[in-house]
């Protein structure tokens, strides 16, 4: 049975990094391949990467620092196989990308520059000034074009389509036209992001509402370590818009009320760069212990001189005076830690395949795991790149090897009937209203520090509004561009991730990278080196555990 | 902070034709212009339709027209709308492209744009480094092009370009931004051939209006239109009317100090081209009815020869440059 209006032997759904890097890598290999995304592969939030990504190019570095950097950086929780591949290969994928046509800041000498960061031993960096994610994602895009990847703009998957176990397809939504479409493909790939809007004042793009996440777990393919959630250390107060990583990593402090130094105090040899879980603890350590200016603590750049500011973090310079009204040449900038990055995902081997066949995943809706429970800064775009071509590669070799599955006849009308039902719905439920409700509710219970009872009043707000959801009702039922129809759907896809951090984060009795809890607050290696698994069941999340691969690094104290 | 959103609203299918409606927000004082649509959207009239990501003016896709200038919604705050006394703020989708929804427009040809002046480098292939080493770049290298890097595709300057208004095939300032961040690529083998193309596309199109100038992001297309005709001459693409009447201005110019239009068209045409002379006429004659005719007689300058002297040092001082550019591609020292 051939119902499917489109059909491509690789599809990749997310048109991000990773999923412009998977869907040139399966071009390449041969395959036809589309990219299908939600926004324009020009809007995707790998953009807004500000500070680097990390390789070990600089003499006096080698990739097996790197290696244990980030096993130490992710509390041991890293799968160390796939942190190998992760580290070994990213100076590789770094000349690959400025072979392209990435334009690097560089050295005097002409070679690509790097500048420290966070949770590493050397400085690792390599950059585009602060618009390092903007630079690589137009460069990766032009190369989908040159490539002659087919591109779906404006496209919104509603479904992932699993059979027995075996990927069929998706169906997805034209938002322009209203059209909902079944598209069969050989083999798909998941690129889709991070959960991060499930927060309060995250850092990331409306746009980021993790869709691939709640996708895949419907579909029935297993979701690792949601509960690690990184807040990072340095946001604006007043929309959590990020200021970069980079600004510590060219020298700048952070101060308290009293005008201290404080980092010191937490992580005496770093400092300011020490990793981002151990930062977000020491500010909000601080702001609850009475040193904070008005629930934040100050990023200090004036050293640093106009010069060194205009040349190396314009962006967040002009951020800063767009959105918290200082110049950072001549005031600190009030800054607090805000929701920022999902360690966790779809469960994926180290070919980025999922136990479920023809279906793979990539980038930060995907758990590898090379971020285990906390992520290094300028981790996270290498990932996008080694993982996401990695993803592309594995997929159009599965796409050689395996014929069309064929496609459920009512899986389309499911979808019809889905949204005929929301057109139609009376409800007094409103998706704003329900929206802003689930990230208060996951700012208060799932914050940096947490606890047994403030977990579990959590679960039961997102209960209910689970309960609520069902009486959403839309004031736009119009075919045409209806984002409030494609709102409803991320809003339907977040109250599932929402759940699955909350009974992971619950039943996670020990503090480990992100995750740290005021009634266990050791790492508790016995009990607890190991991944928590989520599968879809009616009734919620259940949760199996799986072991870590451990490999050189064997767990030590985690000190800075 | 009281406001009034007057919004331009537009269904396909129930609108005959766009509309405006009137939206009362009281927000608190920072908010911006994307923070009240998205008030309204969540809290009023889920149907009001616009496209939004990042909120931080990186992602570009929220360009709007706000009382009369196209601005990025997220990084203008409602309160700088309000100076002057406006009570109001009329928002409307880009100009220069079709409405589907509201705030949204079909962007498909300003996509179009882009992909057509083939955005990705094109290195000599025998010259790329081995897997494991980058090109040797220099920080001046890369200031010839960083402000190109900027730029973010949001389509402020293509929706305030006048000649994008009347003319479907200009490619527009992103564009040419995006062919000049490549041509001036030292990495990119194929800078003639680029330089042809977009002679061919129109990069002598641009009427020098500089409404593109006002970049949320600091990107300076006009500049770089300037540069790409520059460079276009300089690599000897002057078939074209563009170069041509580049070429015939500075002339007329440095002939008296001020512009011969009248012997620059004619020129123009071809003093011998008796047929072209004749279809100028018709439009001769029109503006010489609306009084649009330059005097027949052209008056020069009181000085001329100070012009000269100016145009003789310029020349020398470009010669000078060349010599230079030579020297540095020699070297592949430090750029200019």
């Amino acid at each position: 049975m051939v119902n499917a209006a489109i059909q491509h032997e690789v599809l990749v759904v997310g048109a991000g990094l990773a999923g412009l890097r998977a869907a040139v890598a399966a071009r390449q290999a041969g395959v036809d391949t589309a990219i299908l995304s939600k926004v324009h592969p020009m809007r995707s939030h790998s953009g807004a990467a500000q500070g680097g990504i990390n390789a070990a190019i600089g003499k006096d570095d080698n990739w097996e620092n790197h290696w244990f950097d980030t096993v130490k950086g992710s509390d041991y929780l890293a799968d160390q196989d796939a942190a190998e591949i992760l580290t070994r290969s990213a100076p590789e994928n770094i000349y690959e990308l400025e072979h392209q046509g990435v334009l690097f800041s560089r050295w005097q000498d002409g070679r690509i520059a790097t500048r420290p960061f966070g949770g590493a031993g050397v400085p690792r960096t390599c950059f585009v000034a602060d618009i390092t994610g903007h630079v690589i994602l137009q460069t990766v895009y032009e190369q989908a074009i040159k490539n002659g990847v087919t591109v779906y703009e404006e496209f919104f998957v509603v479904s992932l389509i699993v059979e027995d176990n075996v990927c069929r397809g998706v169906i997805a939504l034209d938002i322009i036209s209203g059209k909902l479409s079944a598209i069969r493909a050989k083999a798909v790939v998941f690129a889709m992001g991070g959960s991060g809007r499930v927060f309060f004042k995250s850092t990331n793009s409306l746009v980021s509402t993790g869709d691939g996440v709640a996708l895949a777990y419907l579909a029935g393919a297993p979701v690792e370590d949601m509960e690690f959630i990184q807040f990072h250390p340095t946001t604006l107060a007043a929309n959590g818009v990020l200021i970069t990583e980079g600004a510590r990593g060219e020298g700048a402090y952070l101060l308290n009320s009293e005008g201290e130094r404080f980092m010191f105090k937490y992580a005496p040899s770093k400092g300011e760069l020490a990793s981002r879980d151990v930062v977000a603890r020491a500010e909000t350590t601080e702001i609850l212990e009475g040193r904070g200016v008005n629930g934040c603590v100050m990023l200090d750049l004036r050293h640093l001189g106009e010069a060194r500011i205009q040349e190396r973090l314009p962006q967040i310079r002009e951020l800063a005076i767009d959105f918290a009204g200082v110049d950072p040449v001549d005031s600190p900038i009030p800054i607090k830690p805000g929701a920022h990055y999902t360690m966790g995902g779809i469960r994926v081997d180290k070919t980025c395949a999922s136990p479920v066949a023809g279906f793979f995943a990539a980038g930060e809706c995907s758990a590898v795991s090379v971020h285990g429970a906390n992520r290094l800064g300028g981790n996270s775009l290498l990932e996008t790149v080694v993982f996401g071509k990695i993803a592309g590669t594995s997929a159009a070799a599965y796409a050689t090897e395996h014929d069309f599955s064929a496609f459920p006849d009512e899986a389309l009308a499911t979808q019809e009937d889905r949204r005929a039902q929301l057109f139609s719905s009376h409800g007094k439920e409103k998706v704003g209203a329900l929206r802003d409700a689930m990230q208060a509710a996951m700012n208060a219970h799932f914050p940096i520090f947490r606890c047994e009872s403030q977990m579990k009043e959590g679960i039961q707000k997102l209960r209910d509004l689970r309960e609520r959801f069902a009486n959403v009702s839309l004031d736009d039922t119009s075919m045409v561009f209806n984002t409030a129809l494609t709102e409803a759907y991320e809003l339907d896809a977040m109250l599932d991730q929402a759940q699955i951090i909350a009974v992971g984060a619950l039943a996670r009795t020990e503090s480990r990278g992100a995750h740290a809890r005021t009634d266990f607050k050791d790492r508790d290696d016995q009990n607890w080196l190991k991944h928590t698994v989520a599968t879809y069941s009616p009734e919620g999340p259940v949760l199996t555990y799986e072991p870590v691969t451990m490999g050189k690094f064997q767990p030590m104290e985690r000190v800075y | 902070m009281k406001s009034t959103f007057v919004i331009q609203r537009y269904v396909p299918g129930k609108d005959a034709a766009p509309h405006f409606e009137r939206y009362e927000l009281d927000l608190w004082d920072e908010a911006t212009i994307l923070d009240g649509l998205n008030y309204i959207k969540d809290n009023e009239d889920d149907s009001l339709s616009y496209r939004r990501a990042c909120r931080h003016a990186i992602c570009g896709s929220c360009a709007m027209v706000v009382n009369g200038y196209t601005k990025l919604v997220c990084t203008t705050p409602i309160a700088s709308e309000l100076k002057s006394g406006r009570s109001e703020i009329r928002i409307a989708p880009l100009r220069a492209m079709k409405p589907i929804k509201d705030l949204v427009v079909d962007m498909s040809a300003f996509w179009q744009h882009f992909r057509d002046v083939e955005p990705w480098l094109q290195p000599d292939e025998a010259a790329v480094p081995g897997p494991n080493e980058e090109y040797r770049v220099t920080p001046e290298q890369i200031a010839a092009s960083r402000k190109d890097l900027n730029c973010i595709l949001c389509a402020v300057c293509f929706s305030d370009c006048g000649v994008v208004e009347v003319d479907p095939h200009f490619p527009g300032p992103p564009a040419l931004a995006k062919a000049h961040r490549y041509v001036m690529d030292p990495r990119d083998d194929k800078r003639k051939e680029r330089l042809q193309r977009l002679v061919d596309l129109g990069v002598w199109d641009c009427a020098h209006a500089y409404n593109c100038m006002e970049c949320p992001k600091h990107v300076d297309p006009a500049h770089a239109i300037a540069e790409l005709r520059r460079l276009s001459i300089e690599a000897g693409i002057t078939g074209n009317i563009g170069a041509k009447h580049s070429q015939q201005f500075t002339k007329s110019i440095g002939r008296g100090g001020r512009l011969d239009e009248t012997r620059l068209v004619l020129e123009l045409t071809g003093i011998t081209n008796v047929a072209g002379q004749i279809r100028n006429a018709p439009q001769g004659t029109r503006m010489l009815l609306k009084g649009k005719l330059p005097l027949p007689m052209h008056q020069k300058v009181d000085n001329p020869k100070e012009v000269h002297r100016i145009f003789k040092a310029v020349n020398a001082g470009q010669q000078a440059d060349n010599q230079k550019d030579g020297n540095v591609q020699v070297t592949s020292g430090s750029g200019r």
